[in-house]
């Protein structure tokens, strides 16, 4: 009986325990009330959606309407690397909404996401400033609080052309 | 006869300022076209035609804009302006730009080059102020308000109706120091070499509102002022986000 008694005791805190575990391996949605002001419903989605990114090398084109050109191939972005570029893009506080810098836009590294929408992403290491492009639309905004995030992690992707 | 005193004190400030045929030339270069920070440098420019309006309000002077705006801030327009531009030795000539800025590490001096949009070209700000200096101005200010970064490739207080007259004449007596009074070079840019400038997006940039806000401050001073001390709050202002530099050459020995 006392035997019983453990065994059952045993499963509810495993239950307990185990249950709210599995929780935190699902998606969860982002919140991002910020981001989705500035840059809009499907660029946001764009880049959520996309199972395969690729990233390639950029320069400055000042007298093309684009303003930029891609001077590298493309290559597949590591998964581990993709999902950190996700979820550094896609949070509201890896970016200042209120100011900006008065820099050039200097971009040298791409990446594009093909999800619902397709999303090209500049990014501009000298200003610290992102280029979020879409279906003609542009956005940039400043991302001095995660830089190095950047610096660290993407950076040495230009290494690799 | 206190008050005789001090109202003969009054007008003798007045004519002293009123007496000066000094003139102010403000040539602002708008670049109203730099991506991303539109709307900041139009609202740069209406604070300085406010500013305007007070400086001529408060020392009789009378201000010449010149603005170069969006796409009409050219070299091939605004250069051959500043060559022809008639300045007498008495005059005060304001430089103002903004947009966006930047350097190399070739750069030898340690100004931003200015970027104008329009025309995809940069100018070094030493450039126009060695044009203007040579036409010896009374006083010199040239602020480029702008990133100072490196880059790889080459590439307000509000205003309010003044509560006496004692307030007026002190205004009317800072104001007269710093733009009739005052001779030399001014050169200032807003943030030092490799460091952003930053500018609030519905407001306008951050040091022009600084600088600004300390002109407002310091003109209402009883003890008096000076660029030096202008320069000094409008840095620490801005303190968190860039660090301006400036060389002021100047005295107040102009009559």
């Amino acid at each position: 009986m006392r035997l019983e008694l453990i065994i059952w005791s045993a499963l509810f805190v495993g239950i307990l325990v185990f249950v709210p575990g599995c929780k935190t391996h699902q998606k969860e949605e982002r919140l991002h009330p910020k981001l989705q002001e500035k840059l809009g419903k499907s660029i946001l989605e764009g880049i959520e959606s996309s199972n395969q990114a690729t990233f390639f090398q950029v320069r400055p084109k000042w007298d093309s309407e684009d303003r930029y050109e891609i001077i590298s191939d493309e290559k597949a972005l590591p998964e581990d690397l993709q999902w950190l570029l996700q979820e550094t893009l896609l949070d509201d506080q890896s970016y200042f909404f209120n100011k900006t810098k008065m820099c050039l836009f200097v971009p040298e590294l791409g990446f594009r996401f093909t999800g619902k929408t397709e999303v090209l992403v500049l990014v501009s290491f000298s200003c610290r400033q992102i280029k979020f492009i879409s279906n003609g639309h542009e956005r940039i905004l400043d991302n001095d609080p995660n830089y190095k995030v950047f610096e660290t992690n993407f950076r040495e992707l230009l290494t690799h052309f | 006869m206190r008050y005789i005193w001090a109202g003969f004190f009054c007008l003798l400030i007045g004519a002293a300022c009123a007496a000066e045929s000094a003139e102010l030339h403000a040539v602002l270069l708008i670049d109203s076209e730099a991506e991303n920070i539109e709307t900041a440098m139009v609202k740069n420019h209406r604070r300085w035609q406010k500013q305007f309006l007070k400086i001529s309000g408060h020392t009789g002077m009378k201000v010449h804009e010149h603005a170069f705006v969006g796409k009409k801030l050219l070299s091939v327009e605004v250069l051959p302006f500043l060559e022809s531009l008639e300045i007498d030795s008495d005059d005060v000539v304001l430089l103002y730009f903004c947009g966006h800025g930047y350097r190399t590490k070739q750069k030898n001096n340690p100004w931003p080059y200015m970027c104008w949009s329009h025309e995809n070209i940069a100018i070094d700000l030493m450039l126009l102020t060695k044009i203007l200096e040579e036409k010896q101005p009374r006083l010199l200010i040239a602020l480029a308000e702008c990133c100072n970064n490196y880059i790889d490739s080459q590439s307000l207080d509000l205003v309010t109706e003044q509560t006496g007259q004692k307030r007026r004449h002190i205004m009317k007596a800072n104001y007269c120091k710093l733009f009739l009074e005052s001779e030399g070079v001014i050169v200032a840019s807003s943030s030092h070499p490799g460091e952003f400038s930053w500018a609030w997006v519905d407001r306008g940039s951050c040091f022009t509102l600084a600088f600004l806000d300390c002109i407002e401050k310091e003109v209402r001073q009883r003890d008096g002022t000076e660029w030096a001390i202008i320069f000094e709050q409008a840095s620490t202002k801005v303190r968190d986000l860039q660090s301006p530099q400036y060389i002021l050459d100047c005295d107040y020995s102009a009559p």
